[in-house]
């Protein structure tokens, strides 16, 4: 460690140390010539044969830096020196090489920070590791059993094989979730979703392409999630017969009504089907699926019902 | 160089530093007094070059043997000189006594007679 510390002050002070060792060959010449002079050699003869003498300078000068440690850094600089001079001699090689590594890094790097956020983050809610994803299993069918069938049929990327031929699904119909819900030992709350995209989202008779998520009653209780602004749906808002309500994400509260206070009690119409605003959802919240971020984070359990025969995830 | 005399005897890897650090024994000194200094009490068959020499009192700075400050000459030029560290004096003892031990070693093996005519 002693060592490394004078070798790293001795870089600090790298050039007074050049300085000084070429002062100090200066004065070994000078003095090999005076000694030679005092031999009786003339004054011009005496320092040609001190010169030759000394030898090679640059290699003397050479070799005592490598005696000064970090050699390796300095031949280390010296390639930094001569890459740069290739560099820019050559200026359209340079511009085709830095250019496929540019567009090459940017390009793991946008894939990177996709896949980060969809597989390896957690959701921005209060306890992400506590949550968990119910999956469907069912047993493959048997010839003529009415009880070995799937519970969903043909509905393209939602159903995938499992072990031994069952096959596995994300999607409940809404009667399981119901009963689920209801006789639920585990979990301390029971919620679905339903990812839509591409609804029609009118707003003040202007009409816009939004994805929606429709959940149930215990969504936001199930996230831990608190409002920017008005209050989230709950339980209450999921007996059969409430009124219609929407839980937006903060960007769309500013981007149509101006901010979230003012988006409170406003009514807008997803699919036709009218809805009152009850909430503004945090900034940092964009629901359960990262791959898709709602501008409804959240539209009440009605349009869930309406939904039922595409039934809820859970 | 070739032609001057006597003959010299090629350094062998190890001896300059200790030779270096024997003549810094008495006091300081600067670079070119100590190549002569060897060079002279090794009667000219030693002859150190200048490529070597400053390399080598370098090295032995860097690893703390030496330490080396600026001073007035005897003629009154300013000068490098170098002068043994507590450390310096330690490697000095350490290495002589190993070249003592090699030398007799050496001589052992090459003049038996001697050994038996004792």
């Amino acid at each position: 460690m002693n060592t490394f510390f004078r070798k790293l002050a001795w870089f600090a002070q790298r050039r007074r140390k050049e300085q000084q060792l070429a002062a100090e060959l200066q004065f070994h010449l000078e003095e090999e010539a005076e000694e030679l002079q005092t031999a009786g050699l003339a004054q011009d003869e005496a320092r040609r044969a001190a010169r030759q003498e000394l030898g090679n300078v640059g290699l003397i000068q050479d070799d005592t830096r490598a005696a000064w440690g970090w050699p390796l850094a300095e031949q280390f600089l010296q390639d930094l020196r001569y890459a740069a001079r290739k560099i820019l001699r050559s200026p359209g090689f340079t511009l085709v090489a830095t250019l496929t590594l540019a567009l090459g890094i940017g390009a793991n790097t946008a894939i990177f920070s996709f896949l980060d956020a969809l597989l390896m983050r957690s959701l921005p809610v209060a306890d992400p590791e506590s949550l968990v994803v119910l999956n469907w299993h069912s047993r493959p069918p048997q010839e003529g059993s009415k009880e070995w069938v799937h519970v969903i049929h043909g509905v393209q990327g939602i159903l995938w094989p499992g072990d031994k031929g069952a096959m596995v699904s994300g999607m409940f119909p809404y009667g399981a979730f119901e009963t689920l819900r209801e006789e639920n030992p585990v979990f301390s709350t029971l919620f679905g979703y339903f990812n839509g995209r591409n609804r029609n989202l009118a707003v003040r008779g202007q009409a816009a392409s939004a994805s929606a998520e429709y959940v149930t009653g215990g969504y936001f209780r199930g996230l831990a999630v608190s409002p920017a602004a008005g209050r989230l749906i709950d339980s209450e808002d999921d007996r059969p017969g409430a009124a219609p309500v929407a839980v937006i994400s903060f960007a769309t509260s500013q981007n149509l009504f101006g901010g979230p206070p003012n988006a409170i009690g406003q009514s807008i119409l997803v699919d036709n089907i009218p809805f009152t605003v009850i909430g503004v959802a945090p900034p940092e919240f964009f629901g359960v699926d990262p791959a898709v971020a709602p501008d409804l984070p959240s539209v009440a359990h009605e349009s869930a019902r309406r939904r039922r025969r595409s039934g809820s995830y859970v | 160089m070739s032609n001057r005399t006597p003959p010299r005897i090629e350094f062998l890897q190890g001896t300059l530093d200790v030779l270096i650090l024997r003549t810094l024994r008495p006091g300081p000194q600067h670079g070119h007094a100590i190549a002569k200094h060897i060079q002279r009490t090794s009667e000219d068959l030693l002859q150190v070059e200048t490529g070597s020499l400053y390399p080598a009192l370098h090295r032995l700075e860097a690893r703390g043997w030496v330490a080396a400050s600026w001073e007035l000459s005897d003629k009154g030029k300013r000068a490098r000189f170098y002068r043994l560290t507590p450390r310096g004096r330690q490697q000095l003892a350490t290495q002589q006594s190993q070249w003592e031990a090699f030398s007799r070693a050496m001589g052992l093996i090459l003049n038996p007679a001697e050994q038996e005519a004792k």
